[in-house]
């Protein structure tokens, strides 16, 4: 009980801590690195999804993130159509190609067949951007993308933004700990077995296809009419690895580690800024540190945590 | 209840199942045996629809069900475990069987079941991969139960355990069979234990059919003997 209480308690205070926030003397900047935060750690937990609980290599997320957001940003700016529209719009639409674009082909391939399928797919978005320009503003990508309401601030959008973040991940809670879920690790620990115990593998793929790529392309939504722009370089190497450290170092497979990664990478990101060039390298040298001594990721270290209090208050209880 | 017709599989040029036709009786034990290499585990894989069969057919309770797909098998009521002992190593010991509960019989409760039938509410929430030998083959075992299965079929279960525990297996796949009327194929390599389990049995070489009858009297066919036992029974008395 006690380290239940613990837990919950903890989880509790960072969520009261990030609603109050803004009222604590945020700066904008300090928001709009909550923002990113947010929109990261939902496309990192879908992303995990695939690959931590699915076992499904997807390199190609990032992918579905653009599409989202290119949907989003073109419905919204040339179009008129109102955000509350354009995200689910957004996140249908990415579901839609992604699911038969690779969910489809994808269950004829396995393992590093599917992360080349995905990462390929990923790849050939900036060459298809540049030659839509007309539509998609090319490299230049799409600026003044319209808010989530007119006169919107950096507080409207942080709280918009932590909404979603918290829909979202209990959306994904509720999927890993359905007959869903276990049918998605079951297929990824023992596929064969999986299925002949009566998991039809091809449906369950699907679905984690769909379901990822349709939060995944809301995400992207919520990203453009939250700071109002998107380019192809977003599609680039940076957020691409940057990503695929937030799962590692949080910890893959796991539910809370995408989001903790999530933080340690965002918010890293920003403060070694302070270091110029060498930032890159700095933050590779903590991803080494931290996968070094904690190959489980920064969950690993919270679990070592727990361990040593729960051992400290037992350990106090008989003397007192 | 369950018959194949002339079953064959080739892999490119390798044939590994050649013209194979038994047929197995509502509620009994059956064996098969043969020497490695000789097509056991391919069977069981063409049977539950891993691999497509090259020719022939396979009748489950009257229906023709070559060609379909392994999950829609074991909905059909035919589960099965595997020679290489196999779970969701990562799952708890009740999720394992809850695989199969939810997915294969479409009734969450059978987990339960199963759990007190095996006598595994001791290890219920321990994950899978802590687990010995012994203990890792009764989970497998379990979740191919929990799906409701009419026919179960063993790939060498017994492989790698201890005497004590091969009676107590042993044991478990009898009360099985009797108590919950489950038809049983075991793929065994140990003949002594095949007779004594089964009444009858096949046996395979080379992908055909060497023997296929009485259990009793499968020593003394003279070309058991020749192929499989080695002239005086060597394996046979070798595992011993």
């Amino acid at each position: 009980m006690k380290h239940v209480n613990w837990k919950f308690a903890l989880a509790v205070l960072v969520l009261v801590f990030i609603l109050l926030y803004p009222w604590l003397g945020a700066s904008s900047y300090t928001k709009h690195l909550f923002i990113l935060f947010f929109i990261w750690s939902i496309v990192a937990a879908n992303w995990n999804l695939m690959m931590g609980y699915a076992g499904i290599n997807s390199l190609g997320n990032i992918g579905f993130m653009a599409i989202g957001g290119y949907t989003a940003g073109i419905l919204a700016k040339s179009l008129g159509v109102p955000p509350f529209l354009t995200i689910p719009i957004a996140g249908i639409v990415t579901s839609a190609v992604v699911t038969l674009a690779l969910g489809l082909p994808a269950l004829r391939l396995s393992g590093i067949y599917i992360a080349l399928l995905t990462l390929i797919f990923a790849d050939t978005l900036p060459s298809l951007l540049t030659q839509t320009r007309e539509i998609t503003g090319g490299a230049m990508g799409l600026h003044e993308i319209p808010p989530f309401y007119p006169g919107m601030d950096k507080t409207g959008a942080y709280y918009i933004c932590f909404v979603f973040f918290l829909v979202v991940l209990f959306i994904i809670y509720r999927i890993v700990h359905s007959p869903t879920g276990m049918a998605f690790v079951a297929l990824r620990d023992s596929e064969n077995f999986a299925y002949c115990l009566g998991v039809n593998k091809f449906r369950e793929r699907l679905k984690v296809f769909a379901l990822s790529s349709l939060l995944t392309g809301a995400a992207g939504g919520m990203y453009v009419h939250a700071l109002g722009d998107i380019s192809p370089t977003t599609l680039g190497i940076e957020p691409f690895l940057l990503t695929i450290a937030m799962i590692e170092l949080g910890g893959v497979g796991t539910f809370l580690g995408p989001i903790l990664g999530a933080a340690v990478i965002v918010f890293g990101n920003e403060f070694l800024r302070l270091a110029g060039t060498l930032r890159l390298t700095l933050l590779g040298a903590l991803i080494c540190t931290i996968i070094l001594f904690y190959p489980g990721g920064v969950i690993q270290l919270f679990h070592t945590i727990e361990h040593r209090v729960e051992r400290l208050l037992n350990r106090k209880t008989p003397t007192t | 209840m369950f018959a194949t017709k002339g079953l064959s599989k080739s892999f490119g040029r390798l044939t590994a199942l050649l013209n194979v036709s038994f047929e197995v009786e509502e509620g009994e034990i059956f064996g098969i045996a043969g020497p490695n290499g000789a097509g056991k585990s391919t069977l069981f894989n063409v049977i539950t629809g891993i691999y497509p069969p090259s020719s022939g057919r396979i009748f489950f309770r009257g229906k023709d069900i070559t060609n379909y797909k392994p999950d829609q098998i074991c909905h059909l009521g035919i589960a099965r475990t595997f020679q290489i002992p196999t779970t969701f190593h990562t799952l708890s010991v009740y999720d394992n069987l809850r695989v199969g509960a939810i997915f294969g019989a479409r009734r969450p409760q059978s987990a339960d079941e199963v759990l007190e039938l095996l006598g595994l509410e001791a290890v219920r929430h321990r994950p899978a991969r802590n687990l010995d030998l012994y203990t890792t083959k009764l989970v497998m075992l379990g979740a191919a139960l929990a799906t409701d299965c009419k026919l179960l079929m063993l790939d060498e279960p017994m492989a790698g355990l201890s005497m004590a525990e091969i009676n107590q297996f042993l044991e478990i796949v009898r009360r099985i069979n009797q108590e919950k009327g489950v038809t049983i194929i075991i793929i065994e390599h140990l003949l002594d234990i095949l007779i004594s389990l089964t009444k009858r049995m096949l046996i395979l070489s080379d992908g055909q059919v060497l023997y296929l009858g009485d259990s009793k009297e499968v020593t003394a066919d003279r070309r058991v003997v020749e192929v499989y036992l080695g002239g005086k029974g060597g394996i046979a008395h070798a595992h011993r």
